[in-house]
């Protein structure tokens, strides 16, 4: 049972017209991972989920599902089941003809569906709107319905496309821990595509960053966060993103305009220009530094994020508490040199650990 | 409602009820119940005539035996009728006939489809005369010389084709040749309202000009009542219908001595000139969209005092269930033109062969047409006929003699027999209107010049002349 | 007092739609009205003039245009199965193929629109000779097949060009859904598609069957004596020696019949389908 639902995808390759959408990825996910594909729209994460789904034929590579090349097979028989963005529910059939409309399809004997159908349906809190049709419902409501059609088979595989964004604020931020406690008490394989990165922090156990057609880096979250392997990645993930300066690497330090960092431990890298990056929550204000004048303060409620500039560049700082500023006000930027990630100016990737 | 002509489905015997169209073969209880005189007649073998008196002829009824034929006909009482005696037709000859009933505004259209194919479809069907020189043009049908001359085919001292109308006969050959054989027909009478005309001291016209005043004593619009009714919708059966009646009793030729074709001359422009002053002047509103039922209907609503139309608008005047003027109506010849000619229509329904049919058939056909055409079915589908319809147009001379068929005719009112049958003898007119292969656009162009100048779109001298180019440009093709 | 006031000009409003909607509806119905008036009457009083408000209705002539010697009755039967025929074999083929059409990706498919446009501009009457002489080559003339194929060539175009504006109208996701729930496509198209586009079908069925059902051109002309339809069969009463007003009037009504009751039987549906198709598909239709 645990064993089910492991994915691999090898060299895919997908173009539509003369757009690359994805140039030749691999991806390897672990049976019962929670695994989020990120990436701003027109990276690929949803032509990936599609693929993954049968829903398009990649170009060239291989899918692999539990050890089966799956690569040519139909969406129907790969045992995998996905909720739509827009859950794509049948407006002409009853909640409880969506959910069991799966199992109709797949032969479960008549008798059996309206347990199961119950059943998918109380665990996300529906069992009692099974009698209404998709058009009477709150969105919330639907989306749940999707869900359900979607458990309700027991596939080995369940696909995501974005299934909060249609959702309110408030509404995403509660349904995303259910999701996640609903995942855990399945333990079915699950592939996550959204745009929104803290929402893929949250939830995932790993995920992928796509960029432009590619994967640009696997991990979990930890990982991605403190560790992103190349600027595109830095200033893609946080809220804010991280903040980029040029500087150059010289021995020992770092030097970003006239202030300069010193270093625990030299790089491995050649001494000269680099991207230096901090997020806004490891910047300190202080009497030595970066020249910076205050240009717009935001007040968060429990924190602040305060835009400086910099020369002319917009740097963000996040304070833990609040407080007080005058704007064109003047300080200093000072971050420690555990906080600083390095980039090779030209090719965009990190520098040393 | 049809555009095209129909000139002619108004034939129905006088005092006859309208429950009365017998369709399909008529069973015996229909035939003990509807005709009481029925009993007394007994007939050799055949259900409605004397069969032996056909098999008389000396030719092989039966040398088309097994034959099976299709004719197009419209749906037309006197069609009916003759549907009804099918069967005695196929008892002597052995050959199957089907009547196919086709609405008179589509079956030359269908015609011309199936003749210029030459699918062989209608073995022969129920032709317009108008139509005799674009089938004869394209060789679409047969000439009947050879059949009429054929010993084998035809026993003309039984048959006596000399016998059919002369003006009909005319009508339906091209060039001195037979093409078709009438089978029923009409002749263009006035009628008017006896009552009406006798309390103004009134007589029935024997001029154009008495035509005009006696609708203008009679005109009384204030109390509903109208001093006459033409045709007055478009169409090559409709207003030219009666216009060319008209502009030949001017003494209008179509064709001048090159044998151009020419409708605007002097006499067109007077004979149209008086069309439009009548009927603009005496008719009830909306005449130009008249066609025979409406100016019938009128006339049997007792809403208009005279008309000229074809004798078998009888049957709509003299039925009881439509009619409030039965008893009040005389009938007349056609007024004499400023020429001193009467011009009745030949109108009349033929049947050509169709010459696209096996030879076996063609025989087949033959013998249907002459059965249809002699003097012993003219009688069985009309006085004879045991439903309540009688014919009315019988084709043959000595039919129009019996005393029987005038007797079913002589109720109808005063001097109606003698209308009809002087007409035939004297006023048909072989030239009534221009026989031409492209009559059908000629026939329309001139049905539109005649409707806008009656409803004042342009003056009587520009609709002809404007008819007049157009003609042109069709002839010339 | 200013709400009241905006009230009472919303009465007035009120009013004066119900008032413009009752001419229109009476200027509409005043024929059918009329026919049914005149069918109730015996033919001297059709004529009478003034017009009689008060008679005494007859159902004579219903029963003479249904079972007197020129009944229309086998004709109804002729059209009957004309119609329907023609409606069944088009829903069937135009639903799967303007499902191809909406869906795959069809080379030529924006043509679909331009050819349906084509089959409905050309002039019939400019057809009537080829098909004649195509029908007569195949031996179909006057025959239920030869009719039936016919009007199929008009109806089929225009169902599907119909059929697709509401099918282009469900998202695709739907269907992709229905793929994972291990449906095929032919399932799919049962069980998702065609329930959202009953409307459309509906429409199709009634404007199929109401142009088949009143044709008359072709059904005169490749028609005879074995497809004779009630188009053809009602000039009975025109043109026998007079045109007997009240029994054409009879056989209309009569014919109307069969619209009619299916009009009231799909009703909800066209309604939908009509909505459907304006609010969402409205540019295409």
């Amino acid at each position: 049972m645990t064993a089910k639902g492991h994915v691999s995808l090898h060299g895919i390759h997908k173009t539509f017209g003369t757009f690359e959408a994805l140039k030749g990825i691999d991806l390897d996910i672990q049976p019962v991972e929670f695994f989020a594909l990120l990436g701003p729209s027109g990276s690929g994460k949803t032509t990936t989920l599609r693929i993954l789904a049968g829903l398009e034929a990649p170009d060239d590579g291989r899918i692999m599902i539990d050890g089966n090349d799956v690569t040519g097979t139909q969406p129907g028989e790969r045992d995998v089941a996905m909720v739509f963005q827009n859950y794509a529910l049948y407006p002409h059939m009853t909640l409880a003809a969506n959910i069991g409309f799966p199992l109709k399809m797949d032969g479960v004997a008549k008798n059996k569906i309206p347990d199961l159908v119950r059943q998918a349906a109380a665990r996300v809190k529906i069992d009692h709107l099974l009698h209404r049709r998709p058009g009477q419902l709150s969105g919330g409501q639907q989306q749940r319905c999707a869900l359900a059609r979607a458990i309700v088979r027991q596939p080995r595989l369940f696909l995501l496309d974005e299934p909060l964004s249609n959702l309110d604020a408030q509404l995403r931020l509660e349904t995303r821990v259910e999701l996640k406690k609903l995942q855990r008490s399945l333990d079915v394989t699950t592939v996550y595509v959204t745009h929104d990165q803290e929402e893929a922090m949250t939830i995932a156990d790993r995920m992928a960053v796509f960029l432009d057609g590619d994967i640009v880096q696997v991990g979990t979250p930890d990982e991605v966060f403190n560790r992103p392997l190349s600027v595109h990645v830095a200033a893609f993930i946080g809220s804010p993103p991280m903040n980029l300066f040029a500087g150059q690497l010289e021995q020992g330090a770092v030097k970003v305009g006239d202030y300069e960092i010193k270093l625990p431990k030299s790089p491995d890298h050649a001494a000269g220009d680099v991207t230096v990056g901090v997020r806004p929550s490891h910047i300190r204000l202080s009497d030595h530094g970066l020249p910076a004048r205050l240009y717009l303060s935001e007040n968060l409620g429990e924190s602040m994020l305060l835009n400086f500039l910099v020369d002319d560049q917009l740097v963000k700082v996040r304070l833990p508490e609040v407080r007080r500023f005058a704007e064109n006000e003047t300080t200093a930027l000072s971050f420690e040199p555990e906080h600083i990630h390095l980039f090779d100016q030209k090719t965009g990737l990190r520098i040393g650990s | 409602m049809t555009k095209a002509d129909d000139n002619t489905n108004q034939r129905s015997v006088p005092l006859v009820t309208r429950r009365t169209l017998l369709k399909g073969a008529v069973s015996g209880a229909v035939l003990a119940t509807s005709s009481g005189f029925f009993a007394g007649r007994a007939y050799a073998d055949g259900q409605f005539m004397d069969l032996d008196s056909l098999r008389a002829a000396n030719i092989d009824w039966r040398q088309a035996e097994g034959a099976s034929i299709t004719v197009g006909v419209i749906p037309a009482g006197y069609f009916q009728n003759l549907e009804t005696v099918l069967p005695d037709f196929k008892e002597l000859t052995g050959i199957d006939v089907r009547f196919e009933m086709t609405p008179p505004g589509q079956i030359r259209q269908k015609a011309v489809l199936d003749l210029s194919s030459k699918t062989g479809t209608w073995a022969t069907h129920a032709a317009d005369p108008m139509y005799y020189d674009l089938y004869v043009t394209n060789d679409w049908v047969d000439p009947l010389d050879g059949y009429l001359g054929d010993a084998k085919l035809t026993d003309n001292d039984w048959f006596q084709y000399e016998d059919i109308l002369a003006g009909w006969r005319g009508a339906t050959s091209v060039g001195g040749s037979p093409f078709g054989i009438p089978f029923d027909g009409e002749a263009t009478i006035q009628v008017y309202r006896k009552d009406v005309f006798d309390k103004l001291g009134l007589k029935p016209a024997e001029t154009f000009d008495e035509f005009t005043s006696n609708a203008a004593a009679a005109h009384d619009p204030d109390n509903r009542l109208w001093g006459t009714a033409l045709r007055g919708f478009r169409g090559a059966g409709q207003n030219m219908y009666i216009y060319p009646s008209i502009f030949r009793s001017f003494g209008g030729e179509w064709f001048d001595n090159t044998g151009k074709m020419v409708v605007n001359g002097p006499e067109a422009i007077a004979a149209l000139n008086w069309y439009v002053n009548l009927l603009n002047n005496y008719a009830p509103p909306g005449v130009e969209n008249w066609n025979w039922p409406d100016i019938a209907d009128a006339f049997g609503q007792g809403t208009v005092a005279s008309y000229i139309d074809a004798h078998g608008s009888a049957a709509v005047i003299t039925n009881p269930e439509k009619s409030k003027v039965i008893g009040k109506i005389g009938f007349a010849r056609w007024p004499k033109g400023p020429s001193g000619k009467r011009v009745s229509s030949i109108w009349n329904w033929s049947f050509p062969i169709n010459g696209a049919l096996s030879q076996k058939d063609k025989v087949a056909t033959w013998l249907f047409i002459q059965w249809a055409a002699s003097k012993e079915t003219q009688v069985a589908t009309t006085y004879a006929f045991p439903g309540a319809y009688k014919r009315t147009g019988a084709n043959r001379t000595s039919v129009w003699e019996i005393g029987e068929y005038r007797a079913t005719l002589e109720a109808a009112g005063d001097n109606y027999i003698a209308a009809a049958t002087t007409s035939f003898a004297e006023d048909t007119d072989v030239e009534w209107r221009p026989r031409l292969p492209q009559w059908p656009a000629v026939g329309d162009t001139m049905a539109t010049a005649i409707q806008a100048a009656l409803v004042g779109q342009s003056t009587v001298t520009d609709a002809l002349n404007e008819a007049q180019k157009k003609i042109e440009a069709i002839l010339k093709g | 007092m200013a709400r009241s006031a905006s009230k009472a000009a919303a009465a007035r409003r009120n009013g004066f739609l119900i008032a413009a909607a009752s001419l229109l509806l009476l200027i509409w119905v005043f024929p059918l009205i009329w026919a049914v008036i005149v069918s109730l009457k015996s033919e001297s009083e059709v004529l009478a003039y003034p017009p009689r408000v008060i008679f005494e209705p007859t159902f004579q002539n219903y029963s003479d245009a249904l079972f007197g010697g020129v009944s229309i009755l086998p004709s109804l039967v002729t059209s009957l199965i004309v119609s329907t025929s023609t409606t069944i074999l088009t829903i069937i083929i135009a639903v799967p193929a303007a499902y191809a059409f909406a869906r795959l990706r069809l080379r030529g498919k924006k043509w679909l629109g331009f050819y349906t446009l084509a089959t409905q501009m050309v002039p019939p009457v400019g057809l009537v000779i080829p098909y004649f002489l195509i029908l007569n080559k195949i031996g179909w003339l006057d025959t239920f097949q030869g009719m039936v194929t016919v009007y199929l060539t008009f109806s089929l175009p225009f169902a599907i060009w119909l059929l697709v504006s509401y099918m282009e109208d469900i998202p695709r996701e739907m269907e992709e859904a229905a793929f994972l729930d291990k449906a095929n496509r032919f399932q799919t198209l049962w069980h998702i598609i065609l329930p959202q586009v009953r409307g459309g079908i509906a429409v199709t069925v009634i404007f199929i069957f109401l142009n088949a059902w009143n044709e008359f051109l072709f059904a005169v002309q490749l028609g005879g004596n074995t497809v004779r339809p009630v188009t053809v069969a009602m000039f009975n009463f025109v043109s026998v020696e007079q045109t007997l007003w009240a029994k054409l009037s009879a056989a209309a009504l009569v014919a109307m019949l069969p619209m009619i009751i299916i009009g009231i039987a799909a009703q909800k549906q066209i309604v939908k389908g009509l909505t459907v198709g304006a609010v969402k598909g409205g540019g295409r239709l």
